[in-house]
């Protein structure tokens, strides 16, 4: 049985570099959350699915999968990256189990957040009978929370996301649509 | 718009009476938005006045310590004892002491830890042929947590004297029974012995801790949170027992502290208080270096790199014992290494002289020595023009694991640049890290007075301490330099959130809050941004919110206290403010819903009728008119049949009209009359509320010969009816557009309805697509490491 400091310090060393770059993003309350609106928009027709990340905890995420610290840009390679990082840990799922087409749009970068912009096309009416699946940067962090706000003609709807919860219906059958004013 | 449309005599003296006002009631009254706090507010007493100042019997407890520590930096431990000096200043009897055990919560089976989700697989679809890298290392990580031997090993709780005490521990909560209960007025001493394991700081997500640095195989200590504190008692709670989960943070007393703490001689220990004993501990130099900062304009390093890098590689056996000592604060902490760097400057504070110190390892550098001790100056400057002068000796800012947490006199920030591990003389930072440093500095330093001197209740309210030190360091950030990058303040920046239906009033407990940041932080920073430069102005605000700081600083306030302050102090009612921003999570959406154009009547026949004939020749033909063209009719047949009325139209000016008016004018007044021959227009802008909250309407009004004015309007406009409202308003210039809120400071969420001629606003997406491309390929081929034109090379 090792003791544990010595089990920490087994870590130290592969996870050193990666916590550095976690720090920045709280003070004080460390508070890890991705917000993301799903709108239709009326002008083009099209679900705009726009995600707003902490740029420090992405790059903590990248960093941990390329093993070094990573300063994001909005290059093609992390483009990419953060392309494909969303293809696995976020979806919306119909009742086959199929994910429905989300079209990459582009990330972009500003002082504090990373954008991330997604667009549906298809059927608004199957967008609103499916599933998210949002697992989003979770387990890198305590408590990721991550809130989704869905605006879709006459349907709104608000799902918060935790490690405990990663897959919630868009419509909950027992709660009739709500209009917000 | 172009729609002009005349007034009966009888309106207008209406319209000039009042606004216009929405003319249907509806039968429910809606919600009355201007309804007094009172009846929510707790009822002022002699200990809180309804001024919102303390009342004239206000007390509070105090905690006096005398402790002893010492750093084990072998098995990164502390064993400690205290001697707590309790004053009961309360006009109760107290027969328990509650004691606070923050360590606790990193005991393996804490509420803390034994919350912790099992879940590691977090994929849409896990594949199952490989295993999961990542998770796998999270779920080990996990496990070494729960591993770890944390929480307080207590193996003295006793009286003055020596004489054990009876006490039980409830988690982070112990306590302790008074063999005789503790009087007002009167004095008991406790005294703890303890020791406990230090955590890793990144690994517990703890606000102190250690750091270990592989490279020279070195521990960085900041420790807070590292002595059984006394919880609270207060006029309004009792015992403030809430048990520390984690989020919700500290409600303390004020004490006077004596600390000495025995740490390896070849350590720099930064500390809380003053240092009584320099000679014991500093080098002949470091104590001349240290007095030649007193005074300095810029930082003097007391502790120089090469020294530090040479302390790296010691390994004394021998230890020191630095003594410091601390007047009025309500914790204690400090941080501990060989691996430190030091500097400090002088700040003047009113008449005193403040010591701005920093201290970090080489791994700070180029960062640190430039912006650290600067940023805690700037600090001390700012926001002594907005609360009070800084009344402590030193302000420290410490680099080590912990991201940002504040103490009094002293804070952690975690910022550091990029270091090239093949040549550690390359170093890199973004915007993002410089500028992230420079806030966090700002942020925890800030806290020294909101909360360590305005003592509010941390456990409870996070927004009185987070809320208004985020809308100092706003203040703060914009004094750095211009266009300075702050995530929060602005009105625009917390739209976002105030749309959001995932919401808790700001007026909520700690550990209830769903989005820290935005609740907390933003939304309280931005609504006294709001009040600051939109609803009560600039001069009246800063003296009401410097009067909150004189009335409270070394005292704890509540809520209400400051609700009922800046009121007090500016004569604004903001009952309806608060109401909406602080209780309740509407948001601002105001929509111009029409603009209508209205033009006297001047009664005068010879003006009217003609201007009536103008504007019926104005309008289109029909079409049946267009196709009855060169139709036979019977007046052209029979002319006997035209008469009087076929030769003037229903416009002409009969003697009639004229005796009519001339009898009308009689009761004209002499300014009616003035009105009347001005050719000036009335315009009625309608606007609804659709997101709930009222808020002043700010009007930009474009005229068509290119000038334009912007009119404020108070947002008691929407006293009678929060939903609907309009607004008349007399211009003689013809109007081309209205926007409402033209400069975005009333935070409202929907801009599309802003506008008159409605404008459509592109989404940010929609944004995103019309940029101009970059060239992809050559980024990608470009060296993966970081925003050449964002990046600063470091030596
Ligand atoms: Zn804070």
């Amino acid at each position: 049985m090792q003791r544990p400091t010595t089990i920490l310090k087994a870590w130290i060393g592969s996870l050193l570099v990666l916590w550095l770059m976690s720090c920045g993003t709280a003070m004080a309350h460390t508070y890890h959350a991705i917000r993301t609106t799903m709108t239709l928009n009326e002008q083009t027709g099209s679900v705009e699915i726009i995600h707003r990340v902490f740029a420090n905890d992405l790059a903590a995420v990248l960093g941990k999968a390329k093993n070094q610290r990573v300063e994001l840009s909005d290059s093609a390679e992390h483009q990419q990256w953060t392309a494909q990082y969303w293809q696995r840990y976020f979806a919306v799922l119909d009742h086959h189990e199929q994910p429905l087409e989300l079209s990459w749009v582009g990330m972009e970068i500003d002082d504090h957040y990373v954008w991330v912009y997604q667009e549906y096309q298809g059927d608004v009416a199957k967008l609103i009978a499916s599933d998210i699946h949002n697992g989003l940067l979770m387990g890198q962090f305590d408590h990721q929370i991550n809130t989704v706000d869905v605006v879709l003609a006459d349907h709104q709807s608000a799902l918060v996301f935790s490690e405990a919860k990663l897959r919630q219906p868009i419509q909950h059958d027992s709660a009739p649509t709500e209009h917000h004013h | 718009m172009n729609k002009l449309c005349a007034v009966l005599a009888s309106s207008l003296v209406l319209l000039l009476a009042h606004s216009v006002e929405a003319k249907e009631w509806p039968k429910n009254q809606p919600e009355d938005k201007f309804r007094q706090l009172e009846e929510i507010l707790p009822t002022p007493n002699s200990y809180r006045t309804g001024s919102g100042a303390p009342g004239h019997e206000y007390w509070q407890q105090q905690a006096d310590y005398h402790i002893k520590v010492k750093l084990d930096d072998d098995n990164q431990r502390l064993e400690a004892h205290e001697r707590i000096t309790y004053t009961n200043n309360s006009p109760d009897t107290l027969s328990y002491l509650w004691v606070q055990l923050d360590q606790n919560r990193f005991k393996p089976d804490s509420d803390y830890n034994l919350s912790m989700p099992g879940v590691t697989r977090y994929e849409v679809k896990p594949r199952t042929e490989v295993g999961d890298k990542l998770s796998l290392k999270d779920f080990r990580g996990r496990v070494a947590r729960q591993a770890f031997d944390g929480g307080y090993k207590i193996t003295q709780v006793a009286d003055g004297s020596g004489t054990p005490l009876p006490h039980i521990i409830n988690k982070t909560m112990m306590r302790i029974d008074l063999p005789t209960a503790l009087a007002p007025g009167a004095q008991t001493q406790v005294q703890i012995s303890w020791s406990h394991n230090i955590v890793e700081a990144k690994k517990h997500g703890g606000r102190g801790g250690y750091e270990y640095f592989e490279r020279d195989d070195n521990y960085l200590y900041e420790i807070a949170q590292w002595f059984p504190r006394m919880a609270v008692y207060d006029d309004v709670n009792g015992w403030q027992n809430k048990q520390f989960l984690g989020r919700g943070e500290f409600a303390l007393e004020f004490g006077d502290y004596t600390v000495e703490i025995d740490a390896p001689a070849d350590h720099i220990v930064a500390s809380t208080g003053t240092l009584e004993n320099p000679e014991q501990v500093l080098s002949k130099v470091q104590q001349q270096r240290l007095a030649d900062a007193k005074g300095a304009k810029t930082p003097v390093m007391i502790v120089t790199e090469q020294e530090a890098l040479a302390n790296e590689k010691s390994r004394s056996k021998a230890r020191k014992t630095w003594v410091f000592k601390a007047e009025n604060v309500r914790d204690f902490a400090w941080a501990s290494s060989r691996k430190f760097l030091w500097d400090a400057m002088t700040v003047k504070s009113g008449e005193q002289d403040v010591l701005a110190m920093s201290y970090y390892p080489e791994e700070g550098l180029p960062l640190w020595p430039t912006y650290s001790t600067q940023s805690i100056v700037h600090t001390i400057e700012q926001y002594n023009k907005y609360s009070f002068d800084y009344p402590y000796p030193v302000a420290i800012s410490v680099n080590g694991p912990v991201g940002g947490m504040e103490y009094p006199m002293i804070t952690f920030n975690g910022p550091r640049p990029e270091i090239d591990e093949d040549d550690r003389s390359k170093r890199t930072y973004s915007r993002r890290t410089k500028y992230g440093l420079i806030s966090v500095i700002i942020h925890e330093i800030g806290h020294i007075y909101f909360p360590m001197i305005v003592n509010s209740d941390e456990r409870q309210w996070t927004w009185m301490d987070e809320g208004l030190n985020t809308y100092l360091q706003f203040l703060a950030e914009q004094a750095w330099e211009e266009n300075y990058p702050s995530r929060r303040g602005e009105p625009r920046n917390i739209v976002d959130y105030m749309a959001s239906p995932n919401q808790v009033p700001i007026m909520t407990n700690s550990e209830s809050i769903l989005q820290f940041g935005n609740n907390a932080y933003g939304k309280p920073a931005t609504a006294l941004n709001i009040l600051r430069e939109t609803i009560v102005g600039r001069e009246l605000f800063d003296h009401a919110f410097r009067e909150y700081g004189k009335r409270w600083k070394f005292k704890r306030p509540m809520p209400a206290d400051f609700f009922r302050t800046i009121e007090d102090a500016s004569a604004v009612d903001l009952d309806w403010f608060w109401r909406g921003w602080f209780y309740s999570t509407d948001h601002v959406d105001i929509s111009i819903d029409s603009v209508r154009v209205m033009s006297p009547d001047t009664l005068i026949p010879e003006v009217e009728q003609p201007f009536k004939r103008a504007q019926k020749q104005a309008e289109p033909e029909s079409i049946t008119v267009i196709r009855n063209e060169g139709m036979a009719r019977r007046v052209e047949q029979f002319p006997e049949l035209k008469d009087f009325y076929n030769e003037n139209d229903e416009f002409t000016v009969t003697n009639t009209d004229k005796n009519n008016y001339a009898k009308a004018k009689k009761k004209f007044e002499d300014w009616e009359q003035d009105l009347r021959n001005d050719h000036g227009f009335a315009y009625v802008i309608d606007f609804s509320n659709i997101g709930g909250l009222v808020m002043p309407l700010i009007i930009q009004l474009d005229y068509q010969d290119g000038s334009s004015e912007i009119v404020h309007i108070p947002a008691e406009i929407w006293r009678h009816n929060p939903k609907k409202t309009s607004k008349l308003l007399w211009r003689d210039k013809k109007l081309a557009s209205v926007t409402l809120d033209p400069h975005w400071q009333t935070a409202d969420v929907d801009l599309s309805n802003n506008h008159y001629p409605r404008q459509i606003i592109p989404s940010r997406l929609e944004l995103y697509k019309s940029k101009p491309r970059k060239n992809l390929m050559k980024d990608a081929q470009a060296e993966l490491k970081t925003d050449d034109k964002d990046s600063k090379e470091g030596e």
